[in-house]
C-alpha cells in the first residue's frame, strides 16, 4: 500500500497549518487507515492500535507548525505513528498490560465483508501478529514500513529518524528472525539457527 | 561448504548483477539451508504483501475529534491551576517571609510598618490634594462633571477589571460545553 498525497491532501494541510480544525479531520479521515494499520502491525492488539491511531493525529495536530511542508506529509504521520508505537513497544517490558500474549481481538478489514472473509482476515492478521512477535520494536517498524508501505531503505531511515545503514541491520535481522519463525511454524524440520548464524558455516 | 556471500544476498534482497545472480541460483541448488532460507522468506514475504490492509471501527473521526476536545479541557483545567497554584504559592512565600520577618525582630518589623503605613497616608494625601486642585482649577461646571466621570471611571475601571479576571479564569477551568475555551 504506497500512501498517496495528492493536489487536494496539499490544500488541506495548508488550511490545517493555518488553523482550519475541518481541514485537518478531513485528513483525519484520509489517512486513518494507513496510521491504523501500521499501528495494528506494530502493536498486534485493536485497542492499542486504535489509541496510537488516535495519539498520532492528536500529536500531528498539536505539531502542525513544526511540520516541513517540503517533506510528504503521509511520511510524517507514519514517523509520528512509529515512534509512539517504537515506545509503547519499550513501556510494556515495564507493565503487566494484556500486551501481545493475549491479543484482543482483531476487527475485520473491511466492514462490508462476510463473516467467512471476515474470519480469514482475522486469522492471517493473528498469523503475521504471531509471525512479528519475535521482532524488536525497530525491526518491527522497519519491517512493517517495507512490506506494507513500499517504501525504500532511504525513506525509512527517515520516517525511524535513522541511518540507511541502521535500516540494512534491521532489515536483514528482521528477516533471519521472520524465515526461522515461519519454518518453526511448519512441519517440517526448523532451520538449525546456529548454523545460520555463523557467518561462514561449513 | 560455506553459505556466504549467498545468505547475506538473500537476506538483503539488494539488487544482483547477473553473475552474482547465477552463482546464488547455483548455491541454492546445491545447499540445501539457504534453499530453506530462501523459500521460508519469500513465503514470508508473500504472506506480508498480500495481506489487507487493516481499518479501524467505523467512527474513527468523531472519536478522533472527542478525543481532542477532552484534551483541549484538561490542558485548559491544568493551565488554569498551575496558574492559580503558582498565585498561591507566591502569596504563601510573601506570607512565610512576613511572618518571619516579625518572629525575628518583632520591634523593628512594627517601627517599619509604622514608616511604610505613614509613608502611604502622606501618598495618599498628595495624591487627593493634587486632584483636588486640578478639579478646583477648571471652571465651575466643568469641574463638578469632572468629579463625577472620573468617580465613576474608577469604578469602571475596578468593576472591569474583576470582571476580566472572573470570565478569564471561568473560561479557561471550566470544559467546553459549559462555555470553556474551544
Amino acid at each position: 500500500m504506497r500512501v498517496t498525497f495528492g493536489q487536494s491532501e496539499a490544500e488541506w494541510v495548508a488550511r490545517a497549518r493555518a488553523g482550519d480544525g475541518e481541514a485537518f479531520a478531513r485528513l483525519v479521515e484520509t489517512f486513518q487507515v494507513p496510521v491504523y494499520n501500521l499501528c495494528s502491525r506494530m502493536l498486534g492488539d485493536a485497542g492499542e492500535a486504535e489509541d496510537a491511531a488516535q495519539e498520532t493525529f492528536l500529536r500531528a495536530f498539536r505539531n502542525l507548525k513544526r511540520y516541513d511542508p517540503q517533506r510528504p506529509f503521509p511520511t510524517w504521520l507514519l514517523s509520528i505513528a512509529s515512534h509512539y508505537c517504537i515506545d509503547m513497544i519499550r513501556r510494556r517490558r515495564f507493565l503487566p498490560a494484556p500486551g501481545e500474549d493475549v491479543p484482543r481481538e482483531q476487527e475485520p478489514a473491511d466492514s462490508g465483508t462476510g463473516p467467512e472473509e471476515a474470519l480469514a482476515i482475522r486469522e492471517r492478521s493473528d498469523r503475521i501478529s504471531k509471525l512479528t512477535r519475535g521482532l524488536g520494536p525497530q525491526e518491527r517498524a522497519a519491517i512493517t514500513l517495507h512490506y506494507w508501505y513500499d517504501l525504500s531503505y532511504e525513506e525509512i531511515a527517515e520516517v525511524l529518524s535513522t541511518s540507511v545503514g541502521a535500516v540494512k541491520s534491521r532489515m536483514h535481522r528482521a528477516r533471519r528472525t521472520l524465515a526461522e519463525r515461519w519454518r518453526e511454524g511448519e512441519p517440517q524440520p526448523a532451520l538449525v539457527r546456529g548454523r545460520h548464524n555463523e557467518p561462514s558455516a561449513v | 561448504m560455506s553459505h556466504q556471500p549467498f545468505e547475506a544476498w538473500l537476506l538483503m534482497r539488494d539488487e544482483l548483477t547477473p553473475d552474482e545472480s547465477g552463482r546464488l541460483r547455483a548455491h541454492l541448488d546445491e545447499c540445501g539451508p539457504c534453499a530453506a532460507l530462501a523459500g521460508a522468506l519469500e513465503e514470508v514475504e508473500a504472506e506480508f504483501r498480500t495481506a489487507e490492509s487493516l481499518r479501524p471501527a467505523p467512527g474513527f473521526t468523531a472519536r478522533w475529534r472527542a478525543r481532542m476536545e477532552g484534551a483541549s479541557e484538561r490542558r485548559a483545567v491544568r493551565q488554569a491551576w498551575s496558574a492559580l497554584g503558582l498565585m498561591a504559592g507566591m502569596a504563601v512565600s510573601l506570607l512565610a517571609l512576613l511572618v518571619a520577618g516579625v518572629l525575628g525582630s518583632p520591634a523593628d518589623w512594627a517601627a517599619g510598618g509604622l514608616r511604610t503605613l505613614a509613608g502611604w497616608i502622606a501618598d495618599a494625601r498628595l495624591v487627593w490634594g493634587l486632584a483636588g486642585a486640578f478639579v478646583g482649577s477648571l471652571p465651575e461646571p466643568i469641574s463638578i462633571a469632572s468629579g463625577m466621570a472620573l468617580a465613576l471611571g474608577l469604578m469602571a475601571a475596578t468593576v472591569g477589571l474583576a470582571g476580566a479576571w472572573f470570565i478569564t479564569m471561568h473560561r479557561f477551568a471550566l470544559p467546553v460545553h459549559r462555555g470553556g475555551v474551544r
